[in-house]
């Protein structure tokens, strides 16, 4: 490798794409499209409408054993295809404001270490978890994060036990459907307290997860949060909007004027990967994408999709 | 606090000002921003500058705005903040519009530079300043802004002067992102290298809302990240895609305004703000027919004052030596959530029986006819969306000490609210908080 650098990888989030009925293909499709990667949606087991209502029996009810034999097929599936589970995301919301204790107690106490314990399972390093989102009742957002913070320490020795990095992503809320920053937007106070907790537990327990369309939705720049980002930046969530709309649809996709080209400043978001010399996954959120297309053009979307990121890949 | 209209919006002829004037000063408007922008503008001076008739050509300008001062010096409408010209972030050169990025910029400079001498010939000293931006890379920007700024801030001959900067969106492929001075911490650093580099403070900040708004900006933290150096608050509202100039709550959906006020107010009272409000509504006013523009000035100079009670919340509550409240519902205990220890009340009433000689949030609940042996020196706040009823049966009851409460805006909410039972439904809505 020149420069002794690591080859760039692309991924994809398995959501929409692995099917329960035949895992194997799924992941062969990835593979077929020109995917090495995957970002393993286990926010997606169960249903984000299910953690608001704890039944009698939930998901992460099931012993680590049974998690582990329930994903094992997964696994099996993934590593025959030769695809690396590089990132999954864990279950979300954390943490409900609204909720009764008992959810919140499930979230903190099963759902999350559970999903530490299936990352380890998969052998896979990180893991994006979302920051809680009080700043409204608590008054600050420095408030807010000391929430998440205790949420993150809870966890943050089962990290490094296993070899696993959290990652906290850029959020945002909505106010009347209009887009606003939300937890993780401000890219100095996420450096600082991702080197705090790292040099608290002396490893890379905590690290960033990049969500572009996220970013996008509220102007944030590119090229200067991922520079500033640096060696923190671990993961990736790739995907594009129309600035309105958190729409996880494919780079290029939207412009604004006449000229007709890109509104989403993808020239930046290769500026800053090449100025802190990523080396990771380009791994792109684009499951709406495969539900969009019809079931005869998903596969060239999929296809599509490791292209532009084979694209961003030749550029940085 | 000092409370203006912004000159684009109410001033519908800049060179025929006199019946604008009128109305806003009918409306109880002291004040407004002064837009020279309206009246000189680098790029159309620039496009313009061909033809000898030009009022725009840069001989000619001075007069020009000259002249339209002069007009406000005659109705005693002297503005003391104004805003310099600057270039629309959207405008984007090419070979056909005959200039360079460097020509717009050099020219804006200059014009930049006569209204400065203008502001302090008419001693108006808080001047807001836009980055210059156009056709700059971004490694550019801080050096080209220092010499930009400190050249203005050489033209100024009086020490009140005041030279502010504000924050910028800025233009890719007409989507607009964050630009110069958004990032609160990056602003600070430039004001205060600008004051060292001065040797004095004469340089601030001015904030932008709506710009913060298109990007979905937290800005109470870019309000405590600037602090003490904000001197001014732009206030107006858009959809949060296009720069338009609304007036506040008027861009809403689902019930309530797009637009993140309680950001605004935490972040503008947590820096104890008190310099200018200034209300931009341009695109408000310009929608509604000239039938009616007049009518909206009254409800202009209540918007400014109503941002005053939030951002000074306190005040009314710290003006009486002891004070009751009025309500015993949501409103009494988002009160006693925020500010119970800070300015304990002696007790609560309520116009609901049933709650008398009841403890709500750690106070007794009392008939209201027990206001009127309150102490001397205090005073009854209001913590009822009724204000009006509740304030004309105390002013019956001989009670002149009255307060308001609002809780649209708390430093901090509970996540759920109170419910009550109650059985006497025609009094339930005028005795809930």
């Amino acid at each position: 490798m020149a420069g002794g650098r690591k080859m760039l990888e692309i991924g994809v989030q398995t959501k929409n794409v692995i099917e329960d009925k035949d895992l194997l293909k799924g992941f062969e499709k990835l593979k077929k499209a020109g995917f090495t990667c995957c970002d393993f949606s286990l926010n997606a087991y169960p249903l984000n409408g299910k953690t608001y209502v704890l039944g009698e029996k939930n998901f992460f009810d099931q012993t680590v054993s049974e998690l582990e034999a329930f994903f094992k097929p997964y696994k099996e599936g993934a590593e025959r295809a030769g695809i690396t589970v590089n990132q999954m995301h864990m279950p979300y919301p954390v943490y409900m404001p609204q909720a009764a204790y008992e959810i919140n107690d499930y979230l903190w106490n099963q759902a999350a270490p559970k999903s530490m314990e299936i990352c380890a399972f998969f052998g896979c390093r990180y893991i994006v978890v979302h920051g809680f989102k009080l700043a409204y009742y608590l008054g600050s957002e420095e408030q807010e994060w000391e929430q998440t913070e205790r949420f993150l320490v809870s966890l943050a020795p089962m990290a490094k036990e296993m070899g696993i990095t959290m990652c906290i992503e850029n959020l945002y809320e909505s106010i009347g459907g209009h887009i606003v920053e939300g937890p993780g937007c401000d890219v100095r106070r996420a450096v600082e307290r991702i080197d705090r907790m790292n040099d608290r537990y002396h490893a890379e327990v905590l690290g960033f997860c990049f969500d572009t369309g996220h970013a996008n939705l509220v102007g944030i720049d590119f090229e200067s949060f991922i520079t500033a980002l640096g060696h923190r930046l671990k993961v990736l969530h790739i995907h594009d909007n129309d600035g309105r709309s958190d729409l996880h649809q494919i780079p290029f996709t939207f412009t604004r004027t006449r000229e007709n080209k890109p509104s989403t400043d993808w020239e930046g978001f290769v500026r800053g990967l090449r100025n802190i010399r990523f080396d990771k996954v380009l791994s792109f959120e684009t499951a709406p994408v495969i539900t969009a297309f019809p079931k005869e053009l998903k596969e060239e979307a999929l296809a599509l999709i490791a292209k532009i990121g084979k694209y961003f890949k030749d550029e940085i | 606090m000092k409370k203006v209209c912004a000159m684009a919006g109410t001033i519908f002829n800049p060179e025929k000002p006199n019946q604008s004037i009128k109305e806003l000063k009918e409306a109880g408007i002291q004040g407004i921003l002064f837009d020279f922008g309206l009246i000189v503008s680098p790029a159309g001076i620039l496009a313009d500058r061909v033809s000898e008739e030009s009022k725009w050509k840069p001989n000619q300008t001075r007069k020009y705005y000259k002249a339209v001062i002069s007009q406000f010096q005659e109705h005693a409408l002297l503005p003391s903040i104004a805003r310099l010209p600057f270039v629309d972030v959207n405008l984007n050169l090419n070979e056909k519009t005959g200039y360079s990025y460097v020509d717009l910029n050099r020219l804006v400079t200059q014009i930049d530079a006569d209204c400065v001498k203008a502001c302090e010939e008419m001693d108006c000293h808080d001047i807001i300043v836009q980055p210059l931006s156009a056709g700059l890379k971004q490694e550019e920007l801080w050096e080209a802004n220092k010499v930009f700024y400190l050249n203005l801030a050489a033209v100024c001959s009086n020490e009140d002067t005041k030279i502010l900067l504000t924050n910028q969106c800025r233009s890719h492929n007409g989507h607009l992102l964050r630009g110069v001075c958004s990032d609160g911490e990056t602003a600070a650093e430039w004001v205060d290298a600008l004051n060292r580099a001065c040797g004095m403070q004469r340089f601030g900040f001015c904030l932008d809302v709506g710009n913060c708004n298109i990007c979905g900006q937290n800005m109470q933290r870019m309000a405590s990240e600037l602090n003490s150096r904000i001197q001014a608050v732009i206030l107006t509202e858009n959809d949060g895609q296009n720069m338009a100039r609304q007036l506040p709550f008027t861009n809403a959906y689902g019930r309530r305004s797009t637009m993140d006020w309680l950001s605004v107010i935490r972040g503008l009272r947590d820096i104890l703000f008190d310099g200018y409000l200034i209300l931009e509504t341009v695109d408000t006013t310009v929608a509604f027919s000239p039938l009616l523009q007049p009518y909206l000035m009254p409800v202009y100079k209540e918007m400014l004052d109503y941002f005053d009670l939030q951002i000074n919340i306190e005040k009314d509550l710290k003006k009486f030596d002891r004070v009751a409240l009025f309500g015993a519902g949501n409103m009494c205990r988002n009160y006693m959530k925020c500010y119970g220890r800070k300015y304990p009340p002696l007790f609560t009433c309520d116009n609901n029986p049933k709650l008398w000689d009841t403890e709500f949030e750690g106070l007794m609940v009392k008939n209201p006819e027990e206001l009127k042996n309150l102490p001397e020196g205090s005073g009854v706040i209001i913590c009822n969306i009724f204000y009006r009823e509740i304030r004309a049966q105390l002013e019956q009851m001989g009670i002149v000490n009255i307060g308001y409460f609002n809780d649209e805006y708390m430093p901090s909410f509970y996540t759920d609210r109170l419910k009550r039972n109650t059985d006497d439904a025609e009094d339930a809505d005028y005795n809930e908080g």
